[in-house]
């Protein structure tokens, strides 16, 4: 769920036509949050906000 | 190591090794002082650009780690390609105090979309060391407002700038310079590009960047 202002289907349409190759797709991750738009504003949405950005960045680091 | 980018849903970019070679922009020093007659036209009109940063230390615990850390807040002049300041941007960040090699740390440039929002909600909601204490359903508590350490900082993996898009915030055009300039989606790219390149460049760091919009 996302705020009018950041619609989840708009989001997904918008990753989906980037027209990325497929050696870049791999590299977008997409998490979703209860809490939606605002996902912060709710300590658990919080807590996977930081736990999904703390994955993103060791894979990152990792990656080569 | 060149030129990776990554995506994330919340809009993250990572660009690792892009600015190895930082080129400074003709005229632009380490700690920019204007030329001047600019500096009185901006003493006169008290444009933001030319204060000091504010710079203090640090230290909060996080899931029972101690994290030491320089808070410095304060603005980067943009200019144009005469050297003119256009804007000046406020931003603070938050950079874990540490004796080894700041290459390898990253540093993620947060910001709300431009023009229309300040970089507070990333800042001191979701992101940085503190947070302000919100009910359970996420609603303003009644003042006195309290912060609160954020036992979910980013802090914690990477060191954090905030940034103001122009128009937002503290960051504001120059004296005579109209704000429209900044609204828009180029425009926007332009400034917070600027911004990045010339925050890296004068507090070096330029290996590891990652982007949060």
């Amino acid at each position: 769920m996302k705020g009018l202002d950041t619609l989840y289907f708009a989001t997904k349409y918008t990753v989906n036509h980037l027209e990325l190759g497929p050696g870049s797709r791999g590299n977008i991750t997409q998490a979703f949050y209860e809490a939606g738009h605002q996902m912060y504003t709710d300590l658990p949405s919080l807590k996977k906000l930081s736990g999904d950005a703390a994955a993103f960045f060791r894979r990152a680091a990792a990656s080569p | 190591m060149t030129g990776k980018i990554l995506y994330f849903s919340l809009f993250l970019f990572l660009v690792r090794g892009l600015m190895a070679e930082p080129v400074l922009a003709k005229g632009e020093h380490a700690n920019p002082s204007l030329p001047t007659e600019k500096r009185t036209a901006q003493t006169a009109s008290k444009g933001p650009s030319r204060e000091e940063p504010s710079v203090t230390h640090h230290s909060i615990k996080v899931k029972g780690r101690m994290i030491n850390y320089t808070a410095t807040a304060g603005y980067i002049p943009l200019r144009d390609e005469r050297g003119n300041v256009k804007a000046g941007m406020f931003f603070v960040a938050y950079v874990q105090d540490s004796q080894g090699d700041k290459s390898s740390r990253p540093v993620t440039f947060a910001y709300n979309g431009g023009p229309g929002a300040s970089s507070v909600w990333l800042h001191l909601a979701a992101l940085g060391p503190k947070r302000v204490v919100l009910t359970e359903e996420g609603k303003a508590l009644p003042p006195p407002y309290q912060l609160a350490i954020n036992q979910y900082t980013w802090l914690e993996f990477t060191d954090l700038v905030f940034v103001d898009p122009v128009g937002t915030g503290y960051s504001r055009p120059a004296p005579g310079v109209k704000a429209k300039e900044f609204f828009g989606v180029e425009e926007d790219i332009h400034s917070m590009a600027e911004f990045i390149r010339l925050y890296a460049t004068r507090y070096e760091r330029t290996g590891y960047l990652i982007f949060c919009h």
